[in-house]
């Protein structure tokens, strides 16, 4: 027989009973975010998001250059961690780009490839390493993979270095000249977009001139040549520098549209992925998708490749809210998909250790639902310290759920109750202005101090100030430690008023009036110094409610020896005073 | 934690259910043996026991036996009143009688006194229960064993329990188990039903009957369905189903464009 109960949203706690025996069995659905790196990227998230939603959106492009920042840090400062755990950020960082560029950037002129070559350049650093190997080499030109290298340089627009290269090769002198040449985006600022277009067109025709014309001693300068006349077979060949489509695609705009446009880009991506395989695969589908302008897709396609983890979906959706990409329309699920994702993410957070606090941030932000959540999550918080439960009330109070604040105040009240601390449940107990348990606990306390005939730890009361005028029943337990206070200082007849004007008040439970009237005696004739303490219109109160006592039939059998002592030293007392008091 | 040892092989001393109530109230359980209920209450001191609070035991005559027992949930963080209330059902497959009690304990802190509240007597066996409730409303749901879930309703002006509706018939089946599922703020509510099949249905309150929604959305994908269904729990949030079933295997349920069975898990551990 198998059974289950959740622990958290998910973790669940599998039982087996088998012939009369039982175990019990954590099952985790958790993805483990133990490491640095998703460690990091949690927080720093929580910070760039926080700031959008104080910045209502405003400059979403500037929040959206922080995350890309932040994923990119983690790559390069957490180089020796999980590998696994890279490579998922580095993805991450590849689709965040790729949608920053389609959804939020602002481009100017609307092109595209400038920032696409930042991108391959930054993902694919193999040209660079390339070209340090071979540079080091003795005799350069002699190394093996010296053209592949140049074919690198130029697929990724390293045209400097690309020079640099050619210039020792036999037909460098007509191929440099050519790329010397070459109009770059980067270089022609303050010029407009028209010119420069047909400033590339004509150089893009002198290269097709020079091919056919050309006479090169090497089939690798041909080749070198193919590709800046943007022929596509040769950029084919060597699909395995470029590694993946998206790689590729850049390359050949490079090298047929340098001022491509944001939206001509699904276009010339169709054509490049049934270059590497004949199917599509999820991150392929995203990135396509992206480039449709299908925001909505490209989220529910990020769901789907980053199966347990919500990190990119959540803070995407969220930028691509603000940057009003997403038109809001509810799911199935009853609320938008910025929410959905949201609400997922904050679940995942909400019951770690670590990043519950985070959770209750991204839960607010969800207008709709966010509370309602909240409101089911924060009591499975586990409130395993003091600490902890003062800083889940305080999470509370700061984002007005106040009933789930006070709940958090009883279960701590509880907890310690069955703990055996009434101080500390009385001080959750104020907490959370419950006062029927402030009461109830108080009258414990005074129970026990019966039963015991002392007082465990109630140094707190003194810190409690005017909370104590909550409950009469707290009040009088603090006034009579008090009392007890005063009798230790010796100041007897401080203690001795005190002692009557509580008889006097019936504050306290009603059983409680023998205990205090049997309080009074070490006060009665004389007490320790012989000195008489108490008047005689006190006595005749402490007589009065003695007689009350015995009327309303508050006393218990066994009382009977301790009634007769206190009336004989309450009748001794009252002739003393008497004698002393002038008339 | 051992709370009790009884090992007499007496029939009528199995456990049968067991609840928690509210942390709000510390750490108190409730154990049901088909005739008696027991409240228990934890006390960290001295290592840390578990007491016996009710004594005499809440208790039921011999023909009938105590099938489920479920304190009166939380809404949300809230406890919706300061005392304890206590709900069971019970039935006697044979003579065909089924009660619902719901209890009421006076003072929390003692869990001694459980007052009688509210007494309802049904025809048939009452097999489970659960409750439901929010500051606006109040329900219970109740399984039995003629095919069908009964729904009963708290009139706050009347200080009343009465009989809602009727909702869902699954087929020729008892019903095992009942359990609403945790609801965000959603206008409607959610129960899964436990019997021959998984069956989850979303309903309103319209006009004192109960209206069926999202039959589409609610869906319980087929394959992974055709196995009698003994308990069910979701998860904290309501987005996760478990269920037990009676080929032996533990089935988890996500809800996409219908039910799904995310995951199975034997006892080894080693997924089917």
């Amino acid at each position: 027989m198998i059974g289950g109960a959740w622990i958290t949203e998910k973790k669940l706690m599998v039982l087996n009973e088998d012939a009369g025996s039982v175990e019990l069995r954590q099952e985790s659905l958790e993805v483990d975010t133990s490491s640095a790196i998703n460690k990091y990227i949690i927080f720093e998230g929580h910070s760039v998001f926080s700031e959008i939603q104080l910045s209502s959106g405003n400059d979403i492009q500037s929040h959206s250059h922080a995350y890309r920042s932040l994923l990119r840090a983690a790559i390069q400062e957490f180089e020796d961690q999980d590998e696994d755990d890279k490579k998922i950020v580095a993805l991450y960082e590849l689709v965040w780009s790729f949608c920053e560029v389609l959804f939020v950037e602002h481009l100017p002129g609307g092109c595209v490839l400038p920032y696409l070559l930042e991108l391959m350049r930054w993902h694919f650093p193999q040209p660079m390493d390339m070209l340090s190997e071979v540079l080091t080499a003795e005799e350069p030109s002699e190394h093996p993979d010296f053209w592949r290298c140049i074919v690198s340089l130029l697929l990724q627009g390293h045209i400097k270095e690309s020079i640099a290269m050619l210039r020792v090769t036999p037909d460098g002198d007509e191929l440099v000249g050519l790329l010397e040449q070459m109009p770059l985006l980067e270089n022609f600022s303050g010029h407009s977009l028209s010119e420069f277009k047909i400033s590339w067109s004509m150089w893009q025709d002198r290269c097709k001139q020079l091919y056919e014309t050309a006479n090169f001693v090497m089939d690798q300068s041909t080749e070198i040549l193919e590709i800046l006349c943007g022929q596509l077979d040769t950029f084919t060949k060597y699909k395995d520098l470029s590694q993946t489509w998206y790689h590729l695609m850049t390359s050949y705009l490079l090298y047929t549209n340098p001022t491509v446009s944001v939206m001509s880009l699904h276009h010339a991506a169709t054509e490049m992925t049934s270059v590497f395989r004949d199917h599509l695969t999820p991150l392929d589908e995203v990135l396509l998708s992206a480039m449709e302008f299908d925001a909505h897709r490209v989220l529910t396609l990020c769901i789907s490749l980053f199966q347990n983890s919500w990190w990119l979906a959540a803070h995407l959706a969220d930028v691509l809210h603000h940057a009003k990409q997403l038109d809001g329309t509810e799911l199935a699920a009853g609320c938008s998909i910025r929410e959905y994702v949201l609400l997922n993410y904050a679940s995942d957070l909400i019951f770690s250790e670590e990043f519950w606090s985070l959770g209750v941030d991204y839960f607010i932000e969800c207008k709709q639902m966010g509370k309602g959540y909240l409101q089911l999550a924060i009591p499975r918080i586990p409130l395993e310290s003091e600490r902890k439960a003062t800083r889940v009330y305080s999470a509370c109070q700061k984002h007005g759920l106040m009933d789930l604040a006070g709940s958090v105040c009883k279960v701590m009240a509880a907890k310690a109750r069955q703990a055996g601390s009434p101080g500390l449940s009385l001080i959750w107990s104020l907490q959370a202005k419950d006062l029927a348990s402030v009461t109830a606990i108080s009258e414990e306390i005074l129970d026990s101090y019966i039963e015991t005939g002392g007082f465990a730890n109630l140094e707190f009361l003194d810190q409690l100030g005017s909370n104590k005028l909550l409950s009469n029943r707290l009040l009088f337990l603090g006034k009579y430690r008090e009392f007890h206070n005063l009798v230790k200082a010796g100041e007897l007849r401080g203690a001795a008023d005190l002692l009557v004007s509580l008889v006097e008040s019936k504050m306290g439970p009603p059983r409680f009036q023998i205990t205090l009237l049997l309080d009074s005696l070490p006060l009665i004739n004389g007490g320790p110094t012989g000195e008489i303490v108490m008047s005689s219109r006190q006595t005749y109160v402490l007589m009065k409610a003695l007689e009350d006592m015995q009327i309303k039939k508050l006393l218990k059998e066994g009382d009977s020896q301790k009634v007769e002592t206190i009336r004989l030293a309450l009748v001794t007392n009252l002739a003393s005073s008497l004698l002393e008091e002038p008339w | 934690a051992v709370v009790s040892t009884q090992s007499t092989g007496d029939k009528s001393k199995i456990i049968k259910r067991v609840a928690w109530a509210h942390p709000e109230f510390g750490q108190v359980l409730a154990m049901s043996t088909p005739q008696e209920i027991t409240i228990w209450e934890f006390t960290a001191d001295t290592g840390g026991t578990w007491t016996n609070r009710t004594t005499p035991s809440i208790s039921e005559p011999r023909h009938l036996e105590i099938n489920d027992v479920k304190f009166c949930p939380a809404y949300s963080g809230v406890v919706k009143t300061r005392n304890l209330e206590l709900a069971y059902c019970t039935g006697q497959l044979d003579s065909g009688q089924g009660q619902l009690k719901i209890l009421r304990c006076k003072d929390s802190h003692l869990l001694k006194d459980w007052e009688r509240e509210k007494e309802v007597s049904w025809k048939e066996t009452f097999t489970c229960l659960d409750w439901y409730v929010s500051p606006d409303e109040s329900l219970i749901a109740i399984g039995t064993v003629d095919n069908s879930v009964r729904l009963y309703e708290y009139d706050s002006s009347k200080q009343d329990w009465s009989f809602l509706d009727t909702i869902a018939h699954p087929q020729n089946s008892k019903v095992y188990d009942v359990s609403f599922a945790p609801n965000p703020g959603r206008s409607f509510h959610t129960l899964a039903i436990a019997a021959s099949y998984l069956q989850i249905k979303s309903f309103k309150i319209e006009g004192g009957r109960v209206v069926v929604m999202r039959e589409q959305e609610n869906r319980v994908c087929e394959e992974e369905n055709r196995v009698q269904v003994w308990r069910l729990s979701w998860s904290c949030l309501g987005t996760s189903l478990c269920t037990t079933g009676d080929d032996g295997l533990l089935r988890m349920w996500k809800n996409s464009t219908k039910w799904e069975c995310t995951r199975k898990v034997k006892w080894n551990g080693v997924e089917p």
